[in-house]
């Protein structure tokens, strides 16, 4: 795409063409923009621009990169009353988020138990495809009752406490999910997956908060330099993906009747308000929820191998959830554009949310400050944390980037990692790096992904998320 | 045309496969083998499982994109490696027949869905070609 001009520092736009109902709009520096330039994810940018309803931009954010229908970092606002819902906007891992838990231990107090402490998450925790057995199979009625509450159901089964609602994005639950809209196939795929990490890039990792860019926000979040956090990325399983799978076939065939055509079959979409996008919403919501309840078991199960491992005491552990949010998702909220409210569907996609100061969906204590963004980046160099801010809700309807974004094709990893040792480059790098198998660690080598700095100076340069501190890895546990 | 071909493209972050065989049920079985190489690498001679399947609506890309989110659903979640595949079309719908058998191993990576994402089905010559893109 060669069409692509500069608007200010760090922000693009893809000029409106063709059957573009918006521009797009990219936030990117000159060398994150080379990256993508001669992919697809930038039509990808610009196929979004055409769906019905969209307002304003079909946004990229700086860790863009090409995905399936809509790119990876993408976010669309569509209008509640004429816009359309897309499964392909929220992908197959409905829900795949983070969530940073804090504890009260320091660096050098664990450093030299690494090893045991890597051993003991990876041992504790489900890694892997179909990986079951974290708690037991689900009967009919409990896995109804995890889609309708989320993490509430987790907490209510000891995994957790109330506190840790507080600080998970929509409390941990969407109200208005519907169960019943959940195929009895995805209800078979996610019965004996509740509380299993996954594969490919989902993690649970130690890191170390290494620098602190914004006391305010971080003594609100509750961090300090040098103390070691638990970061848990991973989603709604495979019940989510055959939720989008079968939604994507039954909203591909009803837009024919709404006399939607667009340039891409994956972006299948039918108005928010007919029956098939009321279902489907019902259903992303219960896989969300699903989701939620996943990460909230990952998080109990995480710290009791923290505790055995660390052979602390609970309250000298001193963990506590930071903030779980969602990348992958389609929310109602309300936004200024254009100097009026508008009540818009925001589809995020390998996008976060980052509500800046003031809005009612912050946790209260998070309030003053801002929303927690979560950045994670690589296994090997560092993530970020960064705050939402007011020109986020000005310009990007209060979203910020979700990751590094991968740069290398698995296939070009594995060619690379076949030349070198990539664990003991980790050790090298005083990172203890746990996984399923070989291939995975070869496919997240820290190269494969883009230099997270990069995509975090991004959004804090154009002001739409600002740092607060800065990670170091220090250990790994991968599917 | 010549046998059956599979072919691995450029993508950044999933994975996209070109499959080519000279009838659409090769191209099935084509495209299902090698999800199933691709998970487990090369069958070994186990015990015998024939598992059945329906897709239904849509056109043939839908029903081709469909059948291979079966073969996904039983390679990964049923742990059955695919050696065959029977299809019969009924205009409406195709009724499948996977010729599988148990592994005991488990899968080096997992493939979320076959997708719409730009995905080919068309006539080349005698026979068939189609490109996928798998979400990772």
């Amino acid at each position: 795409m060669t069409n692509i001009r500069e608007v200010a520092e760090n922000i693009y736009e893809i000029p409106r063409e063709g059957e573009m109902r918006v521009p797009g709009r990219l936030y990117l520096d000159e060398a994150l923009l080379d990256h993508v330039r001669h992919e697809a994810s930038l039509q990808q940018v610009a196929n979004v621009a055409t769906l019905p309803g969209i307002v304003g931009y079909s946004f990229a954010m700086p860790d863009i990169h090409q995905g399936y229908g809509f790119s990876i970092g993408g976010v669309a606002a569509m209008d509640a009353e004429d816009g359309v819902v897309s499964p392909g906007g929220v992908g197959y891992d409905i829900n795949c988020g983070v969530r940073l838990a804090r504890t009260s231990l320091d660096y050098p107090s664990i450093k030299d138990r690494l090893p045991e402490i890597v051993a003991s998450l990876y041992a504790m925790i489900p890694t892997g495809i179909g990986s079951h057995g974290a708690i037991p199979r689900l009967s009919r009625g409990d896995l109804q009752m995890v889609l309708a509450q989320g993490a509430g159901w987790a907490v209510k089964k000891g995994y957790g406490t109330n506190a840790d609602l507080e600080f998970t994005e929509e409390r941990g639950a969407f109200r208005d999910a519907d169960p019943e809209g959940v195929s009895k196939r995805a209800n078979e795929r996610g019965s004996d997956q509740l509380g299993t990490l996954g594969s490919g890039n989902h993690f649970v990792e130690l890191a170390v908060v290494e620098e602190i860019y914004h006391p305010e926000a971080a003594q609100a979040y509750g961090l300090f330099e040098g103390q070691v956090t638990v970061m848990i990325h991973s989603g709604s399983r495979g019940l989510g993906y055959q939720v989008c799978d079968d939604y994507l076939r039954v909203l591909g065939e009803a837009m024919r009747r709404y006399g939607i055509h667009l340039p891409d079959r994956q972006l299948a979409c039918v108005p928010l308000g007919s029956p098939e996008g009321q279902r489907y919403l019902g259903a992303m919501r219960a896989s969300a929820n699903f989701a939620w309840a996943n990460r909230q078991i990952l998080m109990a199960l995480a710290q009791r191998a923290l505790e055995r491992s660390a052979g602390v005491s609970p309250k000298q552990l001193g963990f506590g959830l930071v903030y779980d949010l969602a990348h992958n998702i389609v929310k109602f909220e309300e936004h200024e554009f254009e100097g009026e409210k508008r009540k818009v569907a925001v589809h995020r996609k390998g996008a976060t949310r980052a509500f800046g100061p003031g809005r009612h969906e912050v946790p209260e204590r998070y309030r003053a400050v801002g929303q927690p963004v979560l950045l994670p980046g690589d296994m090997g160099r560092a993530s970020y944390l960064l705050v939402g801010t007011e020109k986020a809700m000005q310009e990007t309807f209060g979203s910020s980037a979700h990751g590094a974004g991968r740069q290398m094709s698995r296939s070009q990893a594995l060619r690379e990692a076949s030349k070198r040792n990539i664990l003991a480059e980790m050790k090298e790098r005083h990172v203890e790096v746990m996984a399923a198998n070989k291939k995975t660690i070869a496919e997240e080598m820290p190269e494969a992904y883009k230099d997270v700095s990069a995509v975090a100076e991004v959004m804090h340069r154009t002001g739409i998320s600002l740092k607060v501190a800065r990670f170091r890895p220090v250990g790994v546990i991968k599917g | 045309m010549s046998g059956p071909s599979v072919e691995f493209l450029d993508h950044t972050a999933d994975l996209r496969v070109r499959f080519r065989a000279p009838t659409m049920e090769k191209l099935v079985e084509t495209a299902a083998r090698a999800l199933g190489e691709y998970l487990y690498g090369p069958p070994f001679a186990g015990e015998d499982e024939e598992v059945r399947a329906v897709v239904d609506g849509g056109d043939g890309l839908a029903r081709f994109v469909a059948a291979l989110n079966e073969a996904l659903f039983i390679l990964q979640e049923r742990r059955l490696h695919i050696r065959g595949v029977f299809l019969r079309d009924d205009l409406t719908n195709w009724k499948l027949t996977f010729l599988t058998e148990r592994t005991a191993q488990s899968p080096s990576t997992e493939i979320k869905a076959a997708t719409y994402h730009e995905a080919v089905l068309r006539r080349e010559g005698e026979g068939w070609l189609a490109e996928i893109t798998f979400d990772l």
